[in-house]
């Protein structure tokens, strides 16, 4: 269940009552109320899913306790290799098998065969990747010998499950994870608040920003054929903000309401358009996947301790592998392979980092890295890579006044004012932490509360707005 | 603990009190609105008095002109089509309506918003400001249980609306005279064939179309559904057959001009594929009226 839910907020007061009434020395009757909250939410979508949630779980499970008791290198090769299969069977199946057969079939017919396999009419279970790549990501780290396997299966269970992050990530390490579910927890004041600042933070971004820029990004991209280029592009900027409040939203909901129950979760962004560079922006966006990606992939392909051609190699499969992880369509692998390719560049001439001062430049490379990673944002979002490609030819060949025919002007006026708080509180966050004292203050604070309460009421698109990545 | 559940307590408290004045303020502003979208639902809802309605969605609100109506019927008339709206907000009107007057002709425009699932919350938009209208609180309800819950906050109530609201209370920037909103763009390009795909029914829909219908019967209320032009757009006889058995069932006049032969197929009469301009709406109204009138409706 996602939290712009109207029934999340129903259930969850409960949730945490019941949790915290729990007394501290049944630690194990609280981990086991948190699986059945959990479970209970990932049920309230297609409860036969909770079965692969469950499936993955125990798989990954036994195949860690598999490992640990192996001492030949050969057979424990063996054993990871067929574990991890088999953890990610799932996720192959229900995502990728149409894609895969789709793909077997048109190429075989290029080449004058035919042959077919019927295709699958499933729905893929909800954070599918995300747990899939969590459990299995355990398992690798037990397999190179970076955590012991974990022997307490209420504490592995909970650690699959766990509700915040289960549908979106973020993916959380079991190194950082597991020793907070094995602590009692004692409720504090501070990290409560903490929580709920991310939560109304979270809420605001999505249900006020994102939402509303995703009406006018899904007018234009599904008739962007009646658009000229600069409405195009303007609906292409909308995205990149749309998807940046709508996921780094979820994130910071899950960090929230993580928090408010006694969970540190890892922060999945920071900032990610002020970016100087495109390897700045990916240890600034969906920090959690570049880092399970670094390590169970770049890392075993080589890294950067190897030759420069093998690195650059390694780069681009790593950021192949993460268009895969996105979505089972071509133009998820053109996004990942362009974001690769955009680092290998950046590595060859040297511009993967910039540690100057000069405001100039640092201003202009922000922006070239913005456009460059908006431009790949058009073939993530596109259904097609026909449609990606007619899109950005219309953005280079057509040119006017915008259309904002598909924004009543208090739609506008909402954004300008919902845009320009983001705006100021990144920028403060980035370049000014230690300014804007005042706000401080506890008058101050409350009256940001209260406001970005009542705007998130008021003016956020309730009722409807799935999370973009829980379809991931 | 007691410290975190008191300032949360205290924040919420604060809020409900914020939420009382706002609704008050909205409820006044949409009430005594000067113009706009506002303006023309609250006219619908609570001043009406013509004879004939115009029912549905944009393309109802475009395509049905009050004038040529009243000048071929010899009947006031008002256009009440509501843009990206169907059954669940023109169920509620009536039900509002007729609560005061019942008009003698309601002409139906169908719309896939009035047959096919989708997100059934969006309808509820713009009946939230008449939730405490007779028998609209139970057209939420079967829409979704959980308004029961959601409507008790006027935050939520005026969500998204309230600037509309101000914005048409201190200086409305559109006027809709009689309901209609002309359009005066016509289409420049040529677009391609759109093919209609097989939808899935909404039971829910259909169920508010049988209310909707036996609501007008029992008012003594006559009705007429109609399909208004469209172009190069294929498959309409299919995608309209769930109304059509419905028409069928409970005896009532359909109107099914999607092809019709003259306007069609010149794309001067519209501004895209399923909005006629205000030549084709003239044109059209004018046909409509000559078939009510040849099938003696009144």
């Amino acid at each position: 269940m996602a939290f712009n839910n109207f029934s999340f907020w129903l259930i969850y007061p409960f949730i945490f009552g019941i949790y915290w009434l729990i007394p501290i020395r049944f630690n194990d009757w609280r981990k086991a109320f948190l699986i059945f909250a959990s479970y209970l939410l990932y049920m309230n979508w297609k409860p036969a899913y909770a079965l692969v949630l469950l499936g993955v779980t125990m798989i990954t499970y036994f195949g860690g306790r598999l490992l640990e008791i192996q001492a030949i290198a050969k057979k424990k090769k063996r054993i990871v290799c067929f574990i991890s299969f088999l953890g990610l069977l799932p996720l192959l199946v229900f995502k990728y098998y149409n894609f895969l057969n789709e793909s077997l079939t048109n190429g075989l017919t290029t080449i004058g065969l035919s042959f077919s396999m019927p295709g699958l009419n499933w729905a893929v279970p909800v954070g599918i990747s995300f747990f899939t790549f969590q459990a299995v990501g355990y398992m690798l780290d037990v397999y190179h010998g970076r955590m012991k396997a974990e022997t307490n299966l209420l504490d592995y269970l909970l650690f699959v499950s766990f509700f915040p992050q289960v549908m979106s990530g973020p993916i959380s390490k079991a190194n950082e994870l597991l020793p907070q579910i094995k602590k009692p927890h004692f409720f504090n004041y501070e990290q409560g608040k903490q929580g709920l600042k991310f939560l109304l933070w979270g809420m605001f971004i999505k249900l006020v920003i994102a939402d509303r820029l995703g009406l006018f990004v899904d007018t234009v991209y599904s008739n962007y054929i009646h658009y000229n280029g600069t409405t195009c592009f303007t609906a292409s900027v909308f995205y990149s903000l749309q998807i940046y409040c709508d996921f780094a939203g979820y994130s910071l909901m899950a960090i929230g309401v993580a928090r408010t129950l006694g969970f540190n979760l890892i922060n999945n962004f920071r900032r990610p358009y002020f970016a100087v560079s495109i390897t700045d922006f990916w240890k600034r966006w969906h920090i959690s996947l570049t880092r399970w990606l670094t390590q169970q992939v770049y890392i075993p392909l080589g890294g950067s301790r190897c030759s420069k051609s093998r690195t650059y190699w390694n780069i681009f499969v790593t950021f192949l592998v993460s268009g895969i992880w996105h979505g089972a369509n071509w133009t998820f692998i053109i996004w990942g392979g362009m974001h690769g390719i955009f680092q290998i560049i950046e590595k060859v001439l040297g511009l993967q980092k910039y540690e100057g001062n000069s405001w100039v430049v640092k201003t202009i490379r922000i922006i070239i890295t913005f456009l460059l990673v908006n431009f790949a944002w058009i073939f993530f979002r596109m259904p097609n890579i026909s449609s990606a490609v007619v899109v950005v030819g219309k953005i280079f060949t057509s040119y006017g006044a915008p259309n904002l025919s598909g924004l009543e002007i208090y739609t506008i006026l909402i954004l300008l004012v919902a845009l320009a708080i983001l705006f100021f509180k990144d920028i403060k966050d980035e370049f000014l932490p230690t300014r804007f004292v005042f706000l401080q203050k506890g008058f101050v604070r409350w009256s940001v509360y209260f406001i970005l309460f009542a705007m998130t009421i008021t003016l956020g698109v309730l009722d409807s707005g799935q999370f973009i990545y829980v379809n991931f | 603990m007691k410290k975190f559940l008191i300032k949360i307590l205290l924040f919420f408290i604060s809020v409900a009190g914020v939420d009382i004045l706002y609704g008050v303020a909205c409820q006044y502003m949409n009430d005594h609105s000067k113009g706009g979208g506002t303006k023309s639902r609250h006219y619908t809802c609570k001043e009406s008095n013509e004879e004939v309605l115009i029912f549905g969605s944009s393309r109802a609100k475009h395509h049905y002109v009050p004038d040529i109506i009243e000048d071929s019927l010899c009947l006031k008339c008002y256009n009440a089509g509501e843009d990206g709206n169907g059954i669940i907000l023109s169920y509620g009107f009536l039900k509002i309506i007729t609560e005061r007057y019942s008009p003698k002709l309601i002409i139906y425009d169908v719309s896939g918003y009035d047959i096919y699932e989708d997100d059934n919350m969006k309808y509820l938009d713009l009946l939230k400001p008449y939730y405490r209208e007779p028998g609209i609180d139970s057209i939420f309800w079967q829409v979704n249980s959980r308004t029961r819950l959601m409507m008790m906050s006027k935050l939520y109530c005026f969500n998204t609306s309230c600037l509309r609201i101000i914005g048409n209370y201190i200086h409305p920037m559109t006027n809709y005279p009689k309901g209609y909103y002309a359009i005066h763009k016509a289409m420049d390009y040529e677009p391609e064939v759109m093919v209609r795909e097989k939808e899935t029914v909404d039971t829910l829909k259909m169920a508010f179309i049988k209310n909707f219908i036996k609501k007008a019967q029992n008012q003594g209320i006559s009705l007429v559904f109609c399909v208004s032009p469209t172009y190069k757009v294929e498959g309409d006889e299919q995608y309209y057959d769930p109304v059509k058995q419905l028409c069928e069932q409970y005896g009532i006049p359909l109107f099914f001009d999607s092809n019709d032969p003259e306007i069609s197929s010149d794309k001067h009469y519209f501004q895209d594929r399923t909005h006629m301009n205000d030549a084709g709406a003239r044109l059209y109204t004018s046909k409509l009226m000559h078939q009510i009138k040849l099938h003696s409706l009144l």
